[in-house]
């Protein structure tokens, strides 16, 4: 699955969900996320994987500020953030999944978890620039795994 | 008639959310319950009487199957309108939430579609579990 429909899914997610304004694919990280939530999952097949989600200030705070429905110059608290990011990262993972793998599969995701913020890493990195600020996402599980990708989407036979 | 409505998520920043799509989606909403859980969810629908759950599955000590799963098989509760409210995409365990008569709204949702989902409770048209 290519980064742009991954962007699509990540875009779809932050103006639905927080009201952002995306901009278009993010070049790089800031010089510090504000937040980082990792989610991770359990799908078919025994495979697992996680998927993190950064925020830097401007969208952290953009993003409690209006799933709490604060009025401007109302700061939200630290805990406002991380519950908020939290929220985003579990949104997220649950629409970034069946873009990676397909809907006729289950996912079960753990609750999602705040980690201590670094640069991101990964065998897929995707960010997107907003007009508050920047979401990455690092996505990290065994979908490079003939296993699992068999699991995950059967080969049929050709008629 | 006045909904009594119980949110049941995990976050509460998604049950505040959810809450306020309810009252700017034109329902007739009578008290408004949240829970955290599957568990805390149950105590409130012990305690008083609820017509609509809007409900969340990812959640920890009960998840929503589970939860809804409890509801069906109580004879008091299993009639109670349910609306899953959920990142959920897979197809098999929508067709099972649905089996058990719960409407489904995908996160993030617009209050137009919770409206359609409750409407479409009330017109019986979901699943078969009740």
């Amino acid at each position: 699955m290519s980064d742009s429909a991954c962007l699509a899914a990540i875009a779809a997610v932050a103006e639905n969900l927080a009201f952002l304004m995306p901009i278009g694919p993010g070049e790089s990280d800031p010089e510090s996320w504000r937040v980082q939530i990792q989610v991770p999952w359990v799908g078919p097949d025994g495979s697992r994987g996680r998927i993190i989600v950064a925020l830097d200030q401007g969208a952290a705070e953009a993003t409690a500020a209006n799933l709490l429905g604060l009025l401007p110059g109302e700061p939200p608290t630290s805990q406002d953030v991380e519950d908020a990011c939290s929220e985003m990262a579990n949104v997220l993972a649950g629409n970034l999944l069946p873009v990676l793998y397909g809907l006729d599969h289950e996912f079960h995701l753990n609750p999602p978890e705040p980690t201590a913020a670094e640069p991101l890493h990964g065998p897929r990195v995707v960010r997107l620039a907003l007009v508050e600020g920047l979401i990455g996402v690092s996505i990290h599980g065994e979908a490079d795994n003939s296993r699992i990708l068999k699991a995950v989407r059967p080969v049929r036979p050709r008629a | 008639m006045a909904f009594s409505i119980l949110v049941v998520d995990d976050n509460r920043l998604m049950r505040g959310m959810v809450t306020r799509a309810v009252t700017m989606s034109g329902l007739a909403v009578g008290t408004l319950v949240e829970a955290g859980d599957g568990v805390q969810a149950l105590a409130a629908m012990r305690r008083e009487w609820i017509d609509l759950v809007l409900l969340d599955i990812n959640m920890p000590v009960m998840d929503g199957e589970q939860f809804l799963t409890r509801v069906r098989a109580d004879p008091v509760l299993s009639k109670t309108l349910v609306v899953v409210v959920s990142t959920e995409s897979s197809q098999p365990r929508i067709a099972r939430l649905k089996a058990m008569g719960a409407a489904f709204i995908h996160k993030p949702f617009r209050p137009e579609e919770l409206v359609a989902a409750v409407n479409e409770l009330m017109a019986g048209k979901v699943g078969g579990g009740t």
